[in-house]
């Protein structure tokens, strides 16, 4: 008994992504590489900011790993008090928007800091603390106890059970996870936007700089072809890596039972884990202390300001950018699930180029989302199809983003389902697609509920295409935030905090709903 | 004072439930002890206490009189083999085997590792990936593991257990053949009377409880 045929799934993503994707990225790619655009390339200030993205990755891709490895042991091997407290509260900078965490870290740091290697590099690991903690620890957790046993009756001293046994078993995740974190950084588009400066700036930034200021669309899209190519070549190295370090190994059924701290190091890492925890809450205290401070007293103005009518025609009060956001929101959600849903099907029934499709549909979150954006606006801005002047295209844009997200959390609960219960069905004289409703699709809408969740929380905090799409009379929230910061004055960035204020409220929200559908031990990230 | 293993009121609480109350055992040099139990009774428990991966809430372990109850298990000396091997999966069966005898120089490891893969009858397998492996051979590799570093004493969880029948009362008989020539004194626990009778020099049983699992002659 076979599950429904895969090509029934794989129609609709496959137009979709060919249309909205594969199109406009062919078309940013034949820009660069047959134009006057390879000047860029000629230029040494190019090579400086390739060097500075480079640099500020790996910085932030390391600094994250040592930051974030002693929480993912504490919280997942360790019986902390108040563990899934502290988890959530570290969990949370990866929802926020990037705008929002850098609009944050303005608040939080002294005004030198701004524009420098430093502060990039806080951002990145305030943010991505959560990839290498949920990634690690998620194995982590279920990883075999009693390898470690053997190795200690063996004669080992707890540092060599560490080096030769939990490494070896727990490096395919810690690459993985590094692989993320250098992913988003490398590509780091509204943390850079909002805290970098002249010459602390990132390929990403530079591509929206030369399309937006400058108007050099050859040269940026030049640039945007050298950071997809970049991005590939990791994608590939790391894929690589990770299949050669891959490790067939028995993993415990549930959770393995957390122990109480007892050794010195043990110790170490649950205090480190709480006071990561108190300096993860800082920079949204910080926001909202500018949110609430006017000059030297405290006061409510900016956030009254918020909602009336400004003197320009960029003042919109606060519900404007809101609705926006949500109803961007509830359309992105709706066409990434449907996408990202069908597509997971098809990856999981596929008899033959599963890997393949499964890679395939990663590309998007490999892409920069402002070459995403860029590609979409100089594609549908011509005949036959000029989307320019539509609202639809924010939403498209921002639901190409989510789909790989709604896409790896859809895939491992497909691929859980037993298929002898399919069997089942059918002897009991189910038609295949009675036994795929039956089923499959219990199971399935659970997930895709998670995943609405996320990919509500993407839209919501889009940035990088949606700056490109959104339309200057229909700003989004992050949009609005973005034009607040860039004005002169107390007034923009105490706007701009109680804004970001309110887009963390709103986000929170999605990922607390969405967090309650999710059971324990279902896929994260 | 004794020699060899002595166990002395061992109470073990895991997750608020008593699962051992009061365990009091002697394995002398060169005595196999055979402990029989049903499944669930605490026996898992009590060789975790006596290799020192638990803490016991009270007792005493000793080795020759010395108490090593606070020891940790690596300065224990005291080998255990697992239900199902747990064999390192990244390693090769040599080096599994091997890895007990690190400190030894290369010459002298090697040596070590080709005399167990002979005493358990596996000649020439010392390259192949743990993966590849059938159930009897996985768990002879992991009696050498155990028995590289010249345990003072070897502790065996049920190590057949997940085999069939004729293939665990060979395994039984090689097992005990291969404690008699390395000459190590064993506490071996399994649910089967006849396993029981085939490898010890002597039988216990753990009796549940309600105050959890205690030792009796069998």
């Amino acid at each position: 008994m076979q599950p429904p045929p895969a090509w029934w799934f794989a129609v609709v993503p496959a137009v979709f992504l060919g249309f909205f994707f594969a199109w406009p990225l062919v078309t940013v790619l034949a820009r660069g590489l047959s134009s006057a655009g390879l000047d860029v390339l000629g230029s040494a200030p190019t090579w400086r900011v390739v060097w500075f993205t480079l640099l500020q990755a790996v910085l932030s891709t390391v600094a994250t790993l040592v930051v974030a490895l002693p929480a993912a042991y504490a919280l997942h091997r360790l019986a902390v008090p108040g563990r899934r407290l502290l988890l959530a509260l570290l969990t949370v900078p990866f929802v926020l928007p990037t705008v929002v965490v850098g609009t944050a870290f303005r608040a939080l740091l002294p005004e030198g800091w701004t524009g420098t290697l430093g502060a990039i590099v806080l951002a990145h690991v305030f943010f991505n603390i959560a990839v290498v903690v949920r990634v690690v620890g998620g194995l982590w957790a279920h990883l075999d106890r009693r390898y470690e046993a053997a190795a200690s009756t063996l004669g080992s001293r707890p540092w060599r059970v560490l080096r030769t046994v939990t490494w070896p078993l727990l490096r395919p995740a810690v690459l993985a996870s590094a692989a993320l974190v250098f992913l988003f950084t490398f590509t780091s588009f509204g943390v850079v936007l909002v805290l970098g400066g002249p010459t602390t700036t990132t390929i990403e930034v530079e591509i929206y700089r030369r399309t937006v200021q400058l108007f050099d669309l050859p040269g940026a899209a030049t640039l945007a072809v050298l950071q997809l190519v970049s991005v590939l070549l990791v994608l590939v190295v790391a894929g690589r890596l990770q299949r050669r370090l891959a490790v067939r190994q028995r993993l415990a059924r549930a959770d393995v039972a957390p122990a109480p701290p007892r050794s010195a190091v043990d110790r170490a890492a649950a205090a480190w884990t709480v006071v990561l925890s108190v300096l993860v809450a800082l920079p949204m205290l910080a926001l909202l202390h500018d949110s609430l401070r006017v000059g030297e007293r405290w006061g409510l103005d900016w956030w009254s300001a918020l909602l009336q009518d400004g003197p320009s025609t960029r003042d919109v009060p606060l519900w404007e950018p809101l609705r926006t956001s949500l109803s961007y929101a509830v359309v992105a959600t709706l066409i990434a699930v449907v996408v990202g849903g069908l597509a997971a099907c098809a990856i999981a029934y596929a008899r033959r180029g599963g890997p393949v499709l499964d890679a395939a549909s990663m590309l998007p979150l490999g892409t920069s989302a402002v070459t995403l954006g860029f590609g979409l606006l100089v594609t549908f801005a011509v005949r036959p199809v000029d989307l320019r002047g539509s609202w639809i295209i924010v939403p498209i844009g921002q639901a190409l983003v989510a789909v790989p997200l709604v896409v790896r959390t859809v895939l491992p609960v497909l691929r859980a389902i037993d298929p002898r219960l399919r069997e089942v069905a059918a002897t009991l004289g189910s038609s295949p697609s009675r036994a795929w409703r039956t089923v499959d699709l219990p199971v399935l809408g659970r997930a895709l509920g998670v995943s609405a969740g996320l990919a509500a929380a993407v839209s919501l905090g889009e940035f990088g295409a949606t700056s490109f799409l959104a339309r200057s009379d229909a700003p989004t929230l992050p949009i609005q935030i973005g034009r607040l910061l860039s004005r002169p004055g107390e007034a923009g960035v105490g706007m701009a905090a109680a804004l970001s204020v309110v887009l963390v409220g709103v986000t929170a929200l999605v990922v607390l709903l969405a967090e309650r559908l999710r059971r324990p031990g279902q896929a994260e990230l | 004072m004794s020699a060899g293993l002595e166990v002395r009121g061992l109470r073990v609480s895991l997750g608020g439930a008593q699962i051992l109350g009061g365990a009091d055992l002697d394995v002398a040099p060169h005595e196999v002890v055979a402990l029989l139990g049903p499944s669930g009774a605490g026996k898992s428990t009590l060789l975790r206490a006596i290799a020192g991966l638990v803490v016991p809430a009270s007792g005493t372990v000793s080795w020759d009189g010395d108490d090593i109850t606070s020891v940790a298990p690596h300065l224990r000396r005291i080998g255990l083999v697992f239900q199902d091997a747990v064999l390192f999966p990244h390693l090769d069966v040599a080096a599994n085997i091997g890895y007990g005898v690190h400190a030894l120089p290369e010459v002298e490891r090697t040596a070590r590792v080709e005399e167990l893969l002979a005493l358990v009858d596996l000649e020439g397998l010392g390259g192949r990936p743990v993966d590849t492996l059938s159930g009897g051979q996985a768990q002879r590799v992991a009696l050498a593991r155990a028995l590289a570093p010249r345990p003072r004493l070897l502790l065996l969880d049920e190590p057949f257990g997940a085999l069939d029948r004729e293939l665990r009362e060979r395994l039984a008989a090689d097992v005990r053949d291969v404690l008699r020539s390395s000459d190590t004194p064993a506490l071996h626990v399994t649910h089967d009377e006849d396993e029981a009778q085939a490898v010890g020099d002597r039988v216990l049983r753990l009796v549940p409880g309600p105050d959890g699992a205690a030792l009796a002659p069998a």
